[in-house]
Order: C-alpha cells, then structure tokens, then sequence
C-alpha cells in the first residue's frame, strides 16, 4: 500500500505531461505505434526515477536530477519524435518550452507541498501524510491541466463546452469546498490561540477532493462530447450510404433509360427494312406488336436539368409501386443554382421523407412537388400528408434523422431559406430564395 | 355559378374528366357549367374571357396546349389553367401562360379531387372581398388588390395595388382575426400585408410588389419569415 501511495504522484505526473503535450501539440501522420509506446515507455522511466529518488539514504542532488531531468528529457525526446516525425531545432525548442511548462508546473505543486509538509510534520504521521500531500498536489496539477486541455478544445473549435455550461465544472469543486467549510467551521469557532490552528490537512484534503472532482466532470464530459461525436459519425456513415443508393439507383436507371434507347432505335430500323422491302402487313404487323409495348421507365418529368429530371422520374416511379400519387409543378431548371450532387441529395432526401411519410398512410397518399426556378428566384416545395402517428410529435420527423441535416447543409450554403410547417394534417417543406441571396 | 371549360381531342377522355369535374362540384354544394371541346380550334373561337376554370389537354393535332393557352391568356387572365398530359414538361410550366397546376392523365383519379380543391379554393381567395364603412357609406374591397393595411392611431389605412388608400375605423387586430385564412401576416403591432402581394421578407423588412419596404419586427422575424415561405409553397 505505501509503494503504491508512492508512486502515484509520479503517475498523475506522466498523466499531467501525457495531457499537456496531446492538448498543445498536433499530432503528426503516421507511426502510430510512437504515440502509445512513447507515453508508456516515458512514464516507467518517470517511476523508476521517482522510485530511485525516493529511496531511503538519496541526496537532494541526486533527487533532482533523477526526478526532473531524466524524464524531462525523456518527454522531450518523445515531443520531438511523435509529433513532430523527426527531431528539428523548432520541434526541440518547442517541446523544451512545453516540457519546462510541465516540470515548473510540477514544482509549483511541491512547492506546496513542502509549505503543508513543514506544519505536517509537526504532528502527524509523515510515512502517510507526506504521500497523501504528495498525491493531493499532483491531482490538482493534472486537474490544472485537464483545464488547460478544456481551454484548448474550444479554441481549437474541437466540441467546445459553451462557456455557461462550462462554468458549471466549478459548481461541484465549490460545493465541496463548501461542504468541508461547514464540517471544519463549527470545529475551530469558539477555538482561540493556538488551538484554533487546526492545521493544514483539512485544507490539503479540501485541495485533493477539488482536485478529483474537476478530474471526475472533465472526465465525464470529455467522455459524453466522445460518445456525442461517435454518434454523430455513424449517423454521416448512414447518411452515406444511403446517398451512396441513390447514386447506385441513378445510375442503374440511366442504364435502363440507355438500353431502351438502344432497343428502341433497333425496332425503328427493322420497321425501316420491312417498308423498305414493301412488306407492308409484316410491318403493320411489327408496329402493332410495338404500341402494346409500355415503357415503364419512360420519363414522365422533363425540367431541362438531366440530373433533376433523373432523380424525380426515379422518385415518381418509386411512388407508383407504392401507390403514391404525385403531382408535379415544376419549371425549366436549367439555371438551378446547386451542384448535381446537391441536386441529388436536397430532392431524394426530401421525397424519401415523403414517401416514407405516405407509406405509413392506408389511403390519401399524395406528394405534391413544386421546383420553380426563374429570374433567380427559386421556389421549392414538397407536400405530404401526414402520418396519424407523427402528428403528435413536436418536432419534425425529419428532424430525427439525418434527412434534414443534409438539405440544411445544401441549402445554407447557398443561403436559401426554408421552412417546415405541420398544418391541416399536412406536411410541408418549403424553400425559397431570391435574386442576388444565392452563393455558390 | 363556376364556368369550366374541358378541351382534348380524345372523346373518352373529355367524359373522363366532364364526370370527375361534374362529380367534386356536387361534393362541394357548388354550380358548375361545364363545356366540353373535343377540338382546340373550337375552344379557342368560343368565349375564352367567360371561363374561371380550363383543363387543357397539351398535346393535340390542330394545336398543342400552349398555343390555346395562350389564346385564353389574351382574353382572359384570370381563369384558372390547369394542364393536362401524360408528362410534365418544363416549357409549359413556365410563366408565359401562368399554369396553376399539372394533372398527369395517369394519376388522374388519385390527384384529380386535391388538385381541383385548390382550384376552387383559390377562385374563392380571388374573388374574396371585405366591406368597410367610409364615412357611413359600404365599399366593397378586393383582397386580391389589397396591399397591407396600416393602423394609424384610431384609423386604418388600406393600401391598394392602384397607389390609391382608403382610411376606415377599425381596429387592426379584429381584421387580423378576419384576414389570416385569407394569407395575411401581421409583421409589426401596426401592420397587415398580404403575402400574396409580398415577394420576400428579408433583413428585417418586407418587399411589396408596389415596390414599398415596410419594417418587420425583430421578435418574431424567424416566425414571419417561416409564415411567408408556408404560405408561397402551397
């Protein structure tokens, strides 16, 4: 137990170290393996200093020099190499500022330390309070710097915490503090003299459980922005390969459209022969046989914008196997101001949601679709009734996926405004935008 | 009473449509005069200027739809147009002949009734009016022609698409009550427009067709904003 007590302070300072350096520095591509091995390798180095130093009979100078410049040097070394790729003067000079940041760092918590250890001494235990000052020191240096890694988060734009929520880390610290203050209070009122010192331990064990509480909520919610930002991921992953579909159904439907075509002009060529062999019956005959022929997959919307025409002709026969009517109104969209792809991903997402919509729906399934786009005034419009079941919700069920965060992206970056409206048992998206409001 | 005129030169599909129409008027409790044109040379030389309402077959022999549609528009510009065809096709949607809506003749017994329903609705909206007292005597004006109304002390101020304004007593909220199914949006404590005559909300002001800028309020603009567009993309 007391070897244990003894190396935990030079394990929360490889923690601290560890932390300052993967806040501060930017990680370099490749060799990857340095980036575990390098910590691990640096921190039993660190212990076994702090190990030899702490051994009875070491000198101060001894002391200092297995305690500060070995394993300084030894995460500086690890600076250079795993952040930078190779040593360079810059890299060195930088990692010996950080590295020196680290160890004064430390020397202000032994420092004081050696002020609570002086009144310890005193009159208590030193085989105990010595490691427990020395454990509560370094828990409130790493929890300095768990607050400087908070701090280089939000500059670095990486999932910051709001400054009000992030004001809330200092609750529990001071709701501890508070709690201790009520406990030692009525102990040394009424006290006077020297009987009012009641020494400094209730205030290093103050120090330490501040200290574990920051630890413990920038834990927490480093932990929670991680599990956010994995499920964010997954969600673009979804997004993806859904998009990914729709591309796929596209293509396979411009093939379809391409073979037609070819079949088509071949028909025309044999027609072309009959007549020309004056075998008018056979050819009667032939086109007869032709005209009872459907072309299922025939375009049924033509807007002047292949990529346009391709996905709403794609959703509209989607919507007849599903028995959903569509009514369109839609213009000429040859000056539509998206990209192919945004053009993709604002209407199949917008009529996937509406077919989803409609296919939850017994009857009355209805999508109306409106694209007008002309003299730079663009107006866009889906319409659907709404399910029984999404009428009671209060937000959006667009809103629970990743349709609307998708068509929020499009059209912001072309600051179109939208608008969603939930009225009448129908559902309705739309978009509009003016002359002179749309960037590319 | 609706005058309707049908024209496309398949018969069957003109009884089609004739029982479908005939069929959403008696739903509605309203009367309907229906006229039926197998040719479009017979359509164009009827009288164009006394229909509210004409489904137009697009593609015909003696004359496609756009080309009889834009022989009503020279008669009348009010009526209703709706076209009809096996396909959509952008040309004909354009604003040259002002199309109110698309009816593919595959999809005609699942759209036929919403689509009509809009139809009359916004016949209604157009013809739709308000009575006001000016100095104790009635006059009637046309929502279709009002711009917004403006509440000036005890009166209001009605601004027409003309330039002309019409001050009455009234209080704004009671016409906010009346006028909201109407398409109007309170945008400040003393303003009423019309969205149909409004173009666009943007940096906290509203554009107006007559080209006026009225200041729109800055606690609810995301709300104004998101009426308007509802409001457009019906």
């Amino acid at each position: 137990m007391k070897e244990l007590l003894r190396l935990a302070p030079a394990v929360l300072e490889c923690a601290a170290v560890w932390l300052v350096l993967r806040m501060t520095l930017p990680p370099a591509a490749g060799r990857g393996w340095l980036h575990w091995a390098g910590p691990v390798l640096c921190s039993a180095v660190h212990m076994l200093a702090w190990m030899l130093a702490e051994r009875p009979g070491a000198g101060d100078v001894w002391r200092q020099a297995a305690c500060i410049t070995v394993p300084a040097l030894l995460w500086l070394l690890y600076a250079c190499a795993a952040y930078e790729g190779k040593l360079r003067r810059k890299a060195m000079v930088l990692a010996a500022i950080f590295a020196l940041l680290c160890v004064a760092s430390i020397q202000i918590g032994w420092l004081t330390v050696s002020a609570f250890r002086m009144n310890l001494v005193l009159g208590y235990n030193r085989s105990i309070s010595v490691p427990v000052t020395d454990i509560a020191s370094r828990c409130f240096v790493l929890a300095l710097c768990m607050v400087y890694g908070q701090f280089q988060q939000t500059r670095r734009g990486l999932q910051p915490l709001s400054w009000p929520a992030a004001a809330l880390l200092t609750l529990l610290p001071l709701a501890g503090l508070g709690c201790i203050c009520a406990i030692v209070w009525p102990e040394v009122r009424g006290r006077s003299g020297p009987d009012a010192d009641i020494g400094r331990v209730p205030w290093v064990l103050c120090m330490l459980l501040v200290a574990l509480e920051l630890v413990l909520v920038l834990g927490v919610v480093w932990t929670l922005r991680a599990l956010k930002l994995q499920r964010q991921c997954q969600q673009q992953l979804r997004q993806q390969e859904k998009e990914h579909g729709q591309m796929e159904e596209l293509r396979q439907m411009f093939c379809s459209q391409r073979i037609q075509t070819h079949e088509y002009r071949n028909r025309l060529t044999v027609l072309s022969m009959l007549l020309a062999q004056q075998q008018y019956g056979e050819a009667n005959t032939y086109l007869q046989q032709l005209t009872q022929y459907t072309y299922q997959d025939s375009p049924t919307v033509q807007t002047n914008h292949p990529i346009a025409d391709a996905v709403l002709n794609l959703k509209y026969s989607q919507a007849r196997e599903q028995q959903t009517a569509v009514r369109f109104m839609v213009g000429d969209l040859s000056s539509l101001p998206f990209t192919d792809d945004e053009v993709v991903k604002l209407l199949g997402n917008l009529l996937d949601n509406a077919l989803d919509a409609c296919r939850k729906l017994d009857k009355h399934r209805e999508i109306n679709v409106k694209l007008l786009c002309q003299g730079g005034e663009l107006v866009l419009s889906v319409r659907n009734p709404l399910p029984p079941e999404d009428a009671g919700l209060r937000q959006d069920p667009m809103l629970h996926g990743f349709g609307l965060q998708t068509v929020d992206r499009v059209l912001r970056n072309h600051q179109v405004s939208y608008a969603i409206s939930r009225e009448d048992g129908w559902f309705q998206f739309t978009a509009m935008s003016w002359p002179g409001e749309q960037e590319g | 009473m609706i005058r309707v005129a049908i024209c496309d030169d398949e018969p069957a599909f003109v009884n089609k449509v004739e029982e479908l129409t005939r069929r959403f008027f008696d739903g509605q409790g309203v009367e309907a005069e229906i006229s039926r044109f197998t040719s479009p040379l017979a359509f164009v030389s009827s009288e164009l200027a006394g229909y509210s309402l004409v489904l137009l077959d697009v593609s015909m022999q003696e004359m496609d739809g756009i080309q009889a549609a834009k022989a009503l528009r020279e008669q009348n510009q009010d009526a209703i147009l709706i076209f009809l065809s096996a396909y959509v096709n952008y040309a004909i949607m354009g604003y040259a002949v002002r199309a109110f809506s698309y009816l593919l003749k595959e999809e005609l017994t699942g759209t036929f009734a919403t689509t009509m329903g809009e139809a009359l609705r916004e016949l209604r909206h157009r013809k739709s009016s308000v009575t006001v007292t000016i100095q104790n005597q009635p006059v009637t004006l046309e929502l279709a022609r009002l711009v917004y109304l403006e509440s000036r002390r005890h009166l209001l101020c009605a601004h027409l698409t003309t330039g002309a304004e019409v001050e009455f007593y009234g209080k704004l909220q009671d016409w906010e009550a009346t006028l909201a199914r109407e398409g109007f949006l309170r945008i400040q404590k003393s303003m009423l427009v019309n969205m149909d005559l409004c173009r666009k909300i943007s940096n906290y002001q509203a554009y107006m067709v007559n080209g006026e800028r009225l200041p729109c309020s800055r606690q609810n603009y995301t709300q104004l904003v998101e009426q308007l567009l509802g409001w457009k993309g019906r």
